[in-house]
């Protein structure tokens, strides 16, 4: 596979939310609006291209049959790191993601990637592959808290969409809402692909 | 046997190496955090009391057992040396969960300076207005003679704050926390 | 005792760990297809929760607080649970394979169950002491449970009636769980 496709993977074939349906419960939870998602996705990122790239370096170092207990301590000090920053430079972030960030240790994606890619493939080819993953990461949770804060708010960003005789349906703000625009939007994906494979068929 | 060992003393080597990164980049950013929540908690007492020379926290003296486990921080506010208002952290209980709000209020006035919510877990979209100007507003220069009280609908009295709209539980218990503050001040500094 | 009536209440109705606080989503997805594994699972957790909530507890308070360095507060849970989940799949294989027939397989997945790492966390953010601490993850134990439960019951059904092709599987499992989480809304304000 050439080095392009390991980053074009994540955005779209692979996407880890749409395809893989991991990482769940950060992305159920923060989409509430979309720069507490913009946020989510960018700190995942980090720890994703950070713990890639030391899985990867390290990947001939660390004896086999105790590598997964390794990649958590790597994990978590990098968590940890994004933790304190993101708590010096943007208290209001971190204060709306809460408890979401310290669990981002536990998001299957970045534990999955450490296993599934850095620990068999260079360093070039994990920095990529944790980029594109935490693109496509950031991308379906932007357009997962778009759609909440637009129907649920009548915002974008903060900035109101619609006049004030706008009634926004609160309910896709409130926890229901996550689950019921997640469901919809898979079915539309799923929806979509079914139709680009029946063409392909006639 | 001997694997197990070896195997040991790697993971407890890779967990040094990473608790000391940690403990590097912990040192850099902790006196950022501190200033940054320094910063926040003084931007707060500014908007609460716009005009001190000077505030001090004084709640080993009065939050004692004896007053209301609302009662959370007392600030008082100099001019010239001299006591001219009071700055109050309080947490009431909300709809969903503690609301933490900070009332000030003026000596010589004897009124309402203003209220900050700090921080809340209320409903996103219905009890969450508790933080905006508009409801902000209502508590501003109202007098301490009698304790406020909770409408549903205009017009307000002079001691009354209208409710947010299907929020009476979040409105009332803004109003509680007030009024918690409120008896304080009168006990302590008013008399 | 009011304290834990409303700890526990809150932890399995008002505020459900998976409906209205998102942790545990992944097994909530992955284990609901069959009634007879949402039981097992639901068990291991608990059995894990109140676990880890006790020795994350003990750790804060008499390791990581006295030491100064609750920075390392991640690393260190992390670590506890994922040695827990070991110690106790050796532990319940010894004493009852009855038992380790059952939990055996979900045993190792709970690691990675942010449920449990969560709950970890909150305990030590709400301030509870450590009896609170320990009635919290179970509490928090069973409202996951019941959420778990209450699911694959219902995507049992779900698997007999005809949905539309793009919604099948995944899609409609969500939207169920979207609807059951509106029904978990009724309970807020319940404290």
């Amino acid at each position: 596979m050439s080095l392009g496709k390991e980053f074009t993977k994540g955005i779209i074939k692979e996407n880890p939310i749409f395809i893989m349906l991991l990482g769940m419960c950060p992305v159920l939870a923060v989409s509430s609006s979309v720069i507490n998602g913009l946020g989510m996705g960018v700190a995942a990122t980090a720890v994703l291209v950070a713990s890639n790239i030391a899985v990867s370096a390290l990947r001939k170092i660390i004896p086999d049959s105790i590598r997964i207990p390794c990649f958590i301590v790597i994990i978590a000090s990098f968590v940890t790191i994004v933790d304190l920053s993101v708590k010096a430079y943007s208290p209001a972030l971190s204060q709306s993601l809460g408890i979401f960030i310290p669990l981002i240790v536990v998001n299957c994606i970045i534990l999955g990637r450490a296993e599934a890619f850095a620990s068999k493939n260079g360093v070039l080819g994990s920095i990529l592959d944790a980029l594109g993953m935490g693109i496509g990461f950031t991308l379906s949770l932007v357009v997962l808290s778009a759609v909440r804060e637009v129907l649920g708010a009548g915002e974008f960003l903060g900035n109101s969409l619609f006049g004030a005789g706008f009634q926004p349906a609160l309910i896709m703000i409130l926890p229901p809402g996550a689950f019921l625009a997640l469901g919809c939007l898979l079915g539309l994906i799923n929806l979509k692909q079914q139709k680009s494979s029946q063409a392909e068929r006639s | 046997m001997r694997d197990i060992i070896k195997l040991g003393i790697f993971l407890m080597v890779v967990g040094i190496i990473s608790g000391l990164c940690v403990s590097y980049i912990s040192g850099l950013t902790q006196p950022i955090i501190e200033a940054q929540a320094k910063a926040a908690e003084q931007a707060g007492l500014e908007e609460v009391y716009p005009d001190a020379e000077q505030m001090e926290d004084k709640s080993s003296e009065y939050v004692t057992d004896a007053v209301d486990p609302m009662i959370k921080q007392v600030n008082v506010a100099y001019e010239d040396g001299e006591e001219v208002g009071v700055i109050y952290t309080v947490a009431p209980a909300g709809y969903d969960g503690p609301i933490t709000l900070m009332a000030g209020f003026d000596l010589e006035e004897e009124s309402i300076t203003n209220i900050k919510v700090l921080g809340h877990s209320e409903t996103p979209g219905l009890g969450d207005a508790c933080t905006k100007p508009e409801f902000v507003e209502k508590f501003q220069n109202k007098m301490i003679a009698e304790p406020l009280g909770v409408v549903k609908q205009e017009p307000a009295g002079e001691y009354e704050i209208v409710a947010i709209t299907a929020s009476t539980i979040t409105t009332e218990a803004v109003v509680d926390g007030v009024n918690a503050a409120r008896e304080h001040f009168i006990e302590y500094f008013v008399e | 005792m009011g304290k834990i009536f409303v700890i526990v209440v809150s932890a399995v109705l008002v505020n459900n760990i998976v409906l209205s606080q998102f942790l545990g989503i992944c097994p909530l997805l992955g284990v609901s297809k069959k009634l007879s594994p949402a039981f097992g699972m639901s068990a291991a957790v608990g059995f894990v929760m109140v676990l880890a909530s006790a020795m994350s507890w003990i750790v804060q308070n008499w390791i990581l607080v006295p030491m100064g360095i609750e920075y390392l507060q991640t690393i260190a849970f992390i670590l506890v649970i994922a040695s827990l989940v070991q110690f106790v799949e050796m532990v319940v294989r010894k004493m009852s394979p009855a038992l380790y027939k059952a939990l055996g397989v979900y045993l190792p997945l709970i690691t990675t169950n942010c449920a449990v790492l969560g709950t970890a966390i909150t305990n030590i953010n709400a301030d509870y002491n450590l009896l609170e601490a320990v009635i919290n993850g179970a509490a928090n134990a069973a409202g996951f449970a019941l959420a778990l439960i209450l699911f694959s019951g219902l995507r049992e059904r779900l698997d007999e009636v005809t949905v539309p092709a793009s919604l099948a599987g995944t899609p409609i499992a969500l939207v169920t769980a979207g609807i059951m989480a509106m029904a978990f809304l009724g309970f807020s304000g319940l404290l």
